[in-house]
């Protein structure tokens, strides 16, 4: 295993967001044990991860649109064009905080492996179902917010404040007719009581009709 | 490839795989030793990718040596020369097996998790990493980057749907996550090299 390998195939930030297959993995750590710069630049990436984690959850989308505003604004001064604005997100749909014991339809339990599509549990199902995540809660979490994304980015459903589950699993609720068939991804952020982000777990899985 | 030995973050002079290992299977204390300083950061990277708690990690990894130097005095290892691959073996094997007590017949590993547990060092190196992190932030000239390491690292998007979502190329892509790792690598060993923890850069944390 040499650098140049190990640059062109992203196999720190692959390693450390569980991308890498778990040869790759095997292969690597025997390396980065005995490499001095290897180590050194997976503490940094895992801090660079760290710190992102620790944003407010508005940063980015804020800055994005406000970052967006002022392009126009200034495209507008110069050049008086008439722009289109882009393609309109659908607003999320908030869905109350279904619990296991209201659910509806059948019950999926998610593990919070992650890795390839591939690996992703299968969903087959219509009609209302609830999806179970199951996890650890990191000590000092008071709540979570919930989210479901589609592969490509867009929200399905966003659930700012969920209260803690004693058994430390997460039930949500989810309507078949809302999904297309593809790839999803459940993301739990756990939160601390002055809604500090100490934990985020991610489920993906994949969605077909029966 | 094989590191010299002599870099920043070993010890140094070490001696050598083989000369290690005798020296463990012969008794020798400041061996053990050795192969601590040697591995105890790599062994924290490894586990910490499997298991979210930094608690958990530190026990772990005491774990990880205690089974290491025992297999080691008992003449385990036949090649040196796979020492480190003996090492992350070990490590892998007790927190997988940490993870199957936990949650009987069903095997999950986590996803990583720097947050670790409440000790007041770990607190203080997580607000480090956060004021980095904001001031890297700001110094971005695109938006659309801030978003693109949202996505990738936070979000857990693939690559090739960030790249065609923002119509980049997979070098270009590259390269704005090489930036940002180095610019929190020149910061971070900035700060390290300033006296280790350090209050944070810039705002008080949020
Ligand atoms: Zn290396």
């Amino acid at each position: 295993m040499d650098h140049g390998q190990i640059e062109a195939t992203n196999l720190i930030d692959r390693y450390l967001t569980n991308r890498a297959t778990p040869e790759e993995c095997a292969r690597f750590e025997e390396h980065f044990l005995d490499c001095p710069d290897c180590l050194s630049r997976l503490e940094s990436t895992r801090g660079l991860i760290d710190g992102l984690k620790q944003q407010p959850p508005d940063t980015f989308q804020r800055r994005t649109w406000v970052g967006f505003m002022g392009w126009i604004a200034a495209a507008a001064v110069t050049t008086f064009a008439i722009f289109r604005p882009p393609p309109a997100t659908p607003p999320p749909v908030t869905i109350p905080g279904p619990t296991l014991t209201a659910r509806a339809g059948p019950v999926f339990t998610l593990a919070t492996v992650r890795g390839a599509q591939a690996d992703a549990p299968i969903v087959t199902v219509s009609g209302e179902f609830t999806l179970a995540l199951d996890f650890e809660p990191a000590p000092g979490i008071k709540g979570f917010a919930v989210q479901v994304t589609s592969g490509t980015g867009e929200q399905l459903m966003s659930e700012v404040e969920h209260p803690l589950s004693a058994s430390g699993t997460i039930g949500i609720g989810l309507r078949s007719q809302d999904l297309k068939p593809g790839l999803y991804r459940a993301v739990v952020v756990g939160k601390s009581v002055d809604g500090r982000e100490l934990q985020r777990v991610i489920f993906p899985f994949r969605f077909q009709v029966p | 490839m094989q590191s010299s030995g002599t870099g920043q973050s070993f010890a140094s002079p070490r001696r050598s795989r083989q000369d290690l290992v005798s020296a463990i299977v012969s008794g020798d204390r400041s061996a053990e030793a050795e192969l601590v300083d040697w591995f105890a950061r790599g062994l924290a990277i490894i586990l910490s990718r499997i298991v979210k708690d930094h608690q958990t990690v530190e026990d772990l990894r005491q774990d990880s040596f205690r089974i290491a130097i025992e297999r080691l005095r008992s003449g385990a290892l036949r090649d040196p020369d796979a020492l480190p691959g003996f090492m992350a073996m070990i490590a892998r094997n007790v927190a997988i097996e940490h993870l199957r007590q936990r949650t009987p017949g069903a095997l999950s590993a986590t996803a990583p998790d720097p947050t670790g547990g409440p000790s007041q060092y770990h607190d203080l190196a997580r607000k480090q990493n956060a004021a980095i992190v904001r001031k890297i932030l700001n110094e971005l000239p695109q938006p659309r980057d801030r978003e693109l390491l949202y996505r990738f690292y936070i979000a857990d998007e693939e690559k090739e749907t960030i790249c065609e979502r923002f119509g980049l190329s997979a070098l270009h892509f590259n390269r704005v996550l090489h930036r940002a790792r180095e610019r929190f690598r020149e910061l971070f060993e900035k700060r390290r090299s300033g006296g280790g923890i350090v209050p944070p850069l810039d705002a008080p944390d949020r």
